[in-house]
């Protein structure tokens, strides 16, 4: 008799949870959050965090991600993603990647990303130096492209620094 | 709208990993140690003769360098 009723519990039980994750395929967060995620080949930032917006550099301008915002896919250009929550707002400067707002969640894809207070002034300011160099000993199409990424990706962060 | 990278020749491969290098490069020395045991991966090239390898080339870990080809 009771190994029905507790066979009988666990199939109600088992139902419910079947219903629930039907009904949401992800894990909600409240209405008014944005359901956010920062993705790296190598780890996670964050992970189902409910934030209030995010900014991200896309290569069409930076772009704001605000809670029940359309769906669309942003390619990212060297910038800094912010994400504010709660009056807070972290930084994060990013190479290239994704964003891909979805109906009920947002991700950030990025190939490399670290916190602004991660990336060393002095090392920024050589970079940039080298990439103009790079640039004027360019000669054919391919090289000056090449330059011309990496003398974007290091003025990117020169002014992530310096606005910061 | 083709973006200047693309239309000189250059993959989105090998404009991510430019960009990702030059972040990299740009790292204080305790996050890019973080970093660095992540990123490089290494090839071993070998070419095989009748059934049994005959040589062994360790192929250089790199972000860019080892990436040359992927164009």
């Amino acid at each position: 008799m009771f190994r029905q009723a507790a066979s009988r519990a666990s199939a109600l039980a088992r139902q419910s949870a079947a219903g629930g994750q039907r009904r949401q395929m992800a894990e909600a967060v409240a209405a008014d959050k944005l359901h956010f995620n920062f993705f790296l080949p190598g780890g996670t930032i964050q992970k189902d965090a409910a934030v209030d917006m995010v900014l991200v550099p896309a290569s069409s301008g930076v772009m704001g991600i605000l809670p029940r915002h359309a769906p669309t896919v942003a390619q990212l250009r060297p910038g800094v993603v912010e994400v504010h929550s709660e009056g807070t707002k972290d930084k994060y400067f990013v190479s290239s990647g994704f964003a891909f707002v979805h109906k009920d969640r947002t991700d950030v894809c990025a190939v490399a990303a670290a916190p602004l207070s991660d990336l060393d002034a002095s090392a920024v300011a050589q970079g940039v130096t080298d990439a103009e160099a790079a640039m004027a000993a360019a000669k054919t199409d391919m090289e000056k492209a090449e330059a011309q990424i990496g003398l974007d990706t290091y003025t990117a962060m020169r002014s992530a620094l310096t606005m910061a | 709208m083709v973006q200047y990278w693309r239309a000189a020749g250059v993959s989105y491969l090998r404009y991510c990993n430019l960009t990702a290098d030059a972040v990299r490069s740009a790292l204080k020395e305790q996050a890019r140690k973080k970093t660095a045991a992540k990123v490089p991966f290494s090839m071993t090239k070998s070419t095989w003769e009748a059934g049994k390898p005959v040589s062994r080339v360790q192929l250089e870990p790199a972000g860019a360098e080892a990436l040359q080809g992927a164009k």
